[in-house]
């Protein structure tokens, strides 16, 4: 027990302190960079707003993973579903009379887009072997050239100088802010996302699919020598991550930016698969680990203006330190407990 | 005879291209047969890219700056290998973890060096080296055929890849293989990203590995860890994107982004053409 203690102290004070000398290395005092973090990501209305909408993105793709991780899997394309997601949605709002009916098809489209996407990576992974990394980072660039190609081509707004498409029809705005402030750009799917989080949660451990998606992943094996369907487990976990990303389009098309922008994504989808990691693939757990991770995202901002030498790219380093302590320090947990319970036995 | 001209031209350009892509999916060959499996190459390519063109800038000289870059790339496989090693966490989540890492150390250091998150000041043109790297490779390439077919070395990473239990009964540590494997293949790995920041450009510029490390990574599952043939795949990914750079050049009625996917649609249908799983999961 005592042994223990000291491995987690030690990986502590060494993520800690590695990350203070960098910013020692840059004539900034750690303390102030936290300051500045916090400030800027919770200190005014506005700014909140912000990081909330930020947590929405960050639970969507998170939960998502959370879902294929349990399984076993490392699908790393919460990204490029995310952005087809927005991408089709945004074109099918512009195409589209803005009837009831199409409100629908807006709805949906978006998911299934990205669930295409989620079920191409499950058809590599069952039908040809190929680590669901590699195919997935794949499909993240080609639909990165897509989008550029669709916004570029043929969506490409008239009244702006960035590539960005025209704005979608108000009656497509689906989701108020909820901030009374205009453009304000947290809105009511933040409430969504946590649902979704909590549903999430349910089904992985309250129905019969999600404990076959946990078995799997503790043991494909196992799992198969007692009539589980592996292929189905795995099409059906990448389907539902994918789906969970796609819901980020009502975040940013029909909650906030009503319409497409080359690079509006902070790499949510990446940033996910820390939060997902951090909050140990618990959906309920990834609600406060989005709100963190959503907060070092907003205050990373701030690090350019109020600091001479630390920019917002030192945010990475800050999450690589923290997700790898985080990630020794579970792995030391699982040793004590594996160890306290061969004593017992 | 312009024709020849431009044939030799694009059998050239294909040979820089693949230089970085081919590098990197050699290096991660040691990785993955000695047991870990690799996706911080892209990480490693472009810490090799940063530590290239800072270094070159600092010594004003390319020799003592490729000795630094593979010193600091084999430093940092022994950092991930106390991670996944040592620490034994899941190497693909230190991979990631690691490619996050230097993505923002990256332009940490160039902000504290050159002042700027942008990219670092150009090289002078006599800083170019025309037939070394091509010299390197062919080393790298050699010199793993030898290790690997004909040592005890070679024959002891078979084993930390395949059977980890038989080395140590036989009275060897599967822990120092490993990380010997990892020091080489952040050197080699390393060497790629010196090559794409100071022979193919000229400078290091952010995120300049443009996902080679995991179009690297795909080769070598392509080619199922085989040394020759993950040589020949990387080569062919290379090809594809020299293609796309030639045919970006030509007003062709395509859309650029159309090649700008290419490399990476090229992965896939390779990948589709696998016949059987490549690996049991």
């Amino acid at each position: 027990m005592k042994r223990a203690f000291y491995r987690y102290g030690i990986a502590a004070i060494t993520g800690i302190g590695a990350i203070s000398v960098l910013c020692l290395f840059a004539h900034e005092s750690p303390w102030h960079v936290v300051q500045i973090l916090l400030n800027t990501s919770l200190g005014e209305p506005e700014d909140l707003s912000v990081t909330l909408f930020y947590a929405t993105h960050l639970m969507f793709c998170a939960t998502g993973l959370a879902v294929a991780f349990q399984a076993g899997l490392f699908p790393i394309g919460a990204e490029g579903q995310l952005s087809f997601a927005c991408l089709t949605t945004t074109m099918v709002a512009i195409m589209l009379p803005p009837t009831y009916f199409s409100l629908v098809i807006v709805l949906v489209t978006g998911l299934l887009a990205s669930t295409v996407l989620g079920l191409i990576v499950a058809y590599f992974k069952c039908k040809k072997g190929a680590h669901e990394v590699i195919t997935s980072m794949m499909l993240n660039f080609i639909v990165a050239a897509f989008a550029n190609y669709m916004v570029s081509h043929h969506f490409q707004s008239h009244s702006s100088q960035d590539p960005e498409t025209a704005i979608i029809h108000s009656r497509f705005w689906l989701f108020p802010s909820i901030f009374h402030a205009e453009g304000s750009p947290a809105n009511v799917t933040f409430f969504l996302a946590v649902l979704a989080c909590v549903a999430a949660w349910y089904f992985l451990e309250k129905t019969r699919p999600g404990f076959e998606i946990r078995a799997v992943g503790k043991s494909k094996s196992v799992a198969q020598n007692s009539g589980i369907s592996v292929e189905r487990i795995y099409v059906l976990a990448l389907g539902i991550s994918a789906l969970l990303a796609g819901f980020g389009a009502w975040n940013q098309i029909l909650g906030y930016a009503h319409k497409y922008q080359i690079g509006f994504s902070a790499d949510y989808g990446f940033l996910a698969i820390a939060v997902a990691l951090v909050a140990r693939n618990n959906p309920l757990a990834i609600i406060p680990s989005s709100l963190f991770f959503a907060i070092l995202l907003k205050g990373a901002t701030g690090l350019d203006i109020e600091t001479d030498f630390i920019t917002r790219d030192f945010v990475k380093i800050i999450q690589a330190v923290l997700i790898l302590m985080f990630l020794v320090l579970q792995k030391q947990r699982d040793k004590s407990r594996a160890e306290a319970e061969a004593r017992r036995t | 005879m312009s024709e020849t001209r431009l044939l030799i031209d694009f059998v050239m350009s294909v040979a820089r291209i693949s230089l970085p892509l081919t590098l990197a999916a050699l290096a991660g060959f040691w990785s993955e047969k000695s047991g870990t499996f690799q996706v911080g190459l892209e990480g490693f390519l472009l810490l090799g890219a940063l530590c290239g063109a800072t270094f070159a800038n600092l010594f004003h000289s390319l020799a003592p700056a490729f000795a630094a870059t593979i010193i600091v790339g084999a430093i940092a496989g022994l950092l991930f290998f106390v991670f996944s090693g040592l620490l034994e966490l899941d190497a693909i989540l230190v991979g990631l973890v690691f490619n996050l890492l230097i993505a923002g150390v990256a332009p940490y250091v160039t902000k504290l060096l050159f002042g700027s998150t942008a990219s670092t000041p150009f090289l002078p043109p006599q800083l170019h080296w025309t037939v070394f790297p091509y010299i390197w490779l062919a080393f790298i390439f050699f010199g793993g055929v030898f290790v690997f077919n004909k040592t005890g070395f070679g024959v002891l990473v078979r084993f930390a890849g395949e059977k980890p239990a038989a080395i140590e009964s036989a009275g060897y540590s599967v822990t120092h293989v490993r990380l010997a494997c990892l020091a080489l293949c952040g050197a080699i790995a390393g060497t790629g990203g010196f090559f794409l920041s100071t022979y193919l450009a000229s400078s290091y510029s952010p995120m300049m590995s443009a996902g080679r490390g995991f179009i690297a990574l795909a080769a070598l599952i392509f080619a199922r860890w085989r040394w020759t043939q993950t040589f020949f795949v990387a080569v062919l990914f290379g090809f594809f994107e020299a293609l796309e750079i030639y045919l970006q050049g030509l007003s062709s009625p395509l859309p650029v982004q159309f090649f700008q996917a290419l490399p990476y649609v090229a992965t896939l249908v390779i990948l589709l053409l696998n016949r059987k799983p490549a690996f049991k999961w």
